[in-house]
């Protein structure tokens, strides 16, 4: 890259290039002339075509723009948009990820918040996630030689002491060379993606979405989209234009808004969000997260399924109720999908032993309406449904009560607002859950029913370590939808808080009304530590040197 | 939890009623309770027991116990049922200074005589 001091950087990197040569892993060669010419001052090249650093390391579209920012605002390489975003594609594609890498941590580019229980233990949660998500290190492969440098940058820059044991552990989940790159690199199929898709789409305190999005290549090789979709709880219908690009094969990055500006909410369902999205290896699937917000605390959680080209058969997409109760009937359920035929009769469905499809209502080639009785007896728990030769896994859950409730998500964010920070509001939603076959609360074998209706919710909130009834405004008001609006004024001061939803219809077996919280933590916009500026819009530390 | 370790190194706290780590309770005495668990939190940044009290004179005070992330107690084996309701259990910790019914937890000592496995680290 063009930096001041090429002589140095040169020294260091026949150093370097030395050092992991002798270490016996044999790197990855950089063939793409632009990233020679712009890397090639401080990474050089040797005969074989690997460039130090670069040639032993392997991530993310994000690894590479946050490698490539560095390269920008710290050693002043000087790089156009357009040459940038070249750089990311080329890398992303020579030197990522394969699809079954990064699907483990996918969260992390979808910028959700997700509990990581996978750490081993407190010494490698120490020097890998005390200040920024395990996933950002997990999003890397190198070599161990590779691993080793990037801990002693840690070591210099942020005055972490060097950790033999996450070095280890690291080169062992995240060695340079797998078999899952090998043949994805050598094999990934051309990225064909053109063509009718089927979406899903959930957004919390909202329902859920279903249509379908028709893709188009353009003649530069990214992607334009038109997604239709309608409400399942209203009927709404709106579309979302937009434009993708695909690194690597899989990794689907890009941006799509509705026809006009928001106008009911933050958390309006035709806001301008990013998308993010995992692609399957076959190209038939794909799932991810489209999101927006001062946090990216909104976002549909997103399926995709490519239609059935010139086949005839039908395809589910979702049922629009989650759960049934034992006993119950003459419930209307509706069949989304793609393809039904003319004529649906009863016998077309199933959902399992002891439910019976009493009439069908209505049908079009999109949907079908049908009445169905659970027996008193039917068995409890998740039933695939049937159409045909077409199946939903475990689409609808058989209850005989709510056993107990729990507020997704279960810990969640949100933030007071500044003049250069908009406020960070969270969406909770209730979610009824029964025990499982092991008879026993909270277990793996657990049963989600699906959200109770706002309706049928009171929401409230507890301030940590205050007295009960004591007024909670000053940290915010929670609407009776769930959603949490920060209080204006900023305390300049976090608090801990319970979101509290009392069910109004469901008793637990002391005869009180079923309970579920949240722990919400309500913090300020910036956090400042030793001269060093959290942001979080950017998830980093922005520092000019190193803690003290 | 990303981003939820922030808040053990937030230094700006000051109201009563602000997140505070250890600030918040007195570690000069240890006091221990039993009682009967109502609910169980095994979330970030803290999980949380709440279980019910009886005090001398007969009277029920539900209590809140707070302990690390659930990040740092899945890998000593910790879930979600690890702590049930109903569960007898002494606990012992630090009060609030605030008078609130709230434990930082040092030592969860089970009906069935074990001591769970934790971290006291904020």
């Amino acid at each position: 890259m063009h930096l001041a001091l090429p002589l140095l950087c040169g020294l260091v990197s026949a150093t370097a290039i030395l050092a992991q040569s002798s270490a016996g892993d044999e790197g990855i060669p950089v063939n793409d002339p632009l990233v020679i010419a712009k890397c090639g001052s401080c990474h050089a090249r040797d005969t074989r075509g690997n460039m130090q650093r670069i040639s032993w390391e392997r991530t993310t579209p994000e690894g590479w723009q946050e490698a490539l920012k560095r390269m920008i605002l710290v050693d002043g390489v000087s790089l156009t948009p357009p040459e940038a975003r070249s750089i990311v594609k080329y890398l992303s594609a020579s030197h990522g990820l394969a699809p079954q890498e990064a699907q483990p941590v996918m969260y992390d580019a979808e910028r959700r918040i997700h509990p990581e229980t996978n750490i081993p233990n407190d010494r490698v949660q120490h020097a890998c996630a005390r200040c920024h998500s395990f996933a950002r290190s997990l999003s890397w492969r190198r070599s161990p030689e590779d691993w080793k440098q990037l801990a002693e940058m840690h070591t210099s820059r942020y005055q972490l002491p060097p950790n033999q044991e996450a070095i280890a552990f690291l080169s062992k989940a995240a060695p340079l060379h797998t078999p899952e790159w090998d043949a994805w690199s050598t094999g990934a199929p051309a990225t064909n993606l053109a063509g009718r898709w089927l979406v899903t789409a959930s957004l919390r305190g909202h329902g859920i979405y279903y249509g379908e999005m028709l893709v188009d290549a353009t003649p530069d090789g990214d992607f334009t989209t038109s997604a239709r979709l309608i409400s399942v709880a209203d009927g709404s219908r709106f579309v979302r234009s937009g434009r993708s690009v695909v690194y690597a094969g899989y990794a689907w990055r890009g941006r799509s808004q509705g026809p006009q500006i928001y106008t009911s909410g933050p958390d309006d369902a035709l806001s301008e969000a990013r998308e993010v999205l995992w692609i399957a290896p076959d190209q038939s699937t794909a799932e991810g997260r489209w999101f927006w917000g001062q946090y990216q605390e909104f976002g549909f959680d997103v399926k995709l399924r490519r239609a059935s080209g010139t086949s005839a058969d039908p395809t589910l997409l979702l049922v629009d109720r989650s759960s049934l109760k034992t006993g119950s009937q003459a419930n209307r359920i509706r069949l989304i999908g793609d393809r039904f035929p003319a004529g649906v009769t009863p016998a077309d469905l199933d959902l399992g032993s002891g439910i019976t499809v009493r009439r069908v209502v209505s049908s079009t080639p999109s949907e079908v309406v049908a009445e169905v009785d659970v027996a008193p007896d039917a068995a409890l728990g998740k039933r695939d449904v049937r159409f045909h030769h077409a199946m939903l896994p475990g689409a609808v859950a058989i209850y005989d009560r709510v056993d107990y409730i729990k507020v997704a998500p279960d810990s969640a964010m949100a933030a007071f607002s500044d003049p250069a920070h908009a406020p960070g509001y969270q969406q909770f939603e209730a979610i009824g859950y029964q025990r499982g076959p092991d008879g026993k609360l909270h277990t793996a074998d657990d049963v989600e029913l699906g959200p109770i209706s706002p309706a049928d919710v009171a929401w409230s909130l507890e301030v940590f370590y205050a007295a009960p009834g004591n007024n909670t405004d000053f940290v915010g008001k929670i609407g009776p939808s769930g959603f949490f609006t920060p209080a204006a004024a900023n305390p300049s001061a976090n608090f801990d808080v319970w979101v509290v939803a009392t069910a109004k219809n469901e008793m637990g077996k002391n005869g009180k009304p079923l309970v579920g919280k949240s722990y919400m933590v309500v913090t300020v916009p910036i956090y400042t530590l030793n001269g060093r500026r959290y942001i979080r819009d950017l998830d980093r530390w922005v520092d000019d040197g190193p803690a003290q | 939890m990303k981003n939820l370790f922030l808040i053990a190194v937030l230094l700006t706290a000051q109201a009563a009623l602000a997140h505070h780590g250890y600030a918040a309770f007195d570690t000069t005495a240890e006091v221990t309770l039993k009682g009967t668990v109502t609910d169980f939190h095994f979330t970030n940044p803290h999980c949380v027991i709440e279980f019910d009290v009886k005090d001398d004179k007969g009277q029920v005070r539900n209590w809140k116990a707070e302990l690390t992330s659930a990040n740092h107690l899945a890998p000593k084996g910790w879930t979600e049922a690890s702590v049930q309701p109903g569960d007898e259990l002494a606990i012992t910790g630090y009060r609030a200074k605030n008078g609130a019914p709230s434990l930082w937890v040092n030592k969860i000592h089970m009906a069935n005589g074990e001591d769970l496995k934790i971290d006291t680290s904020n």
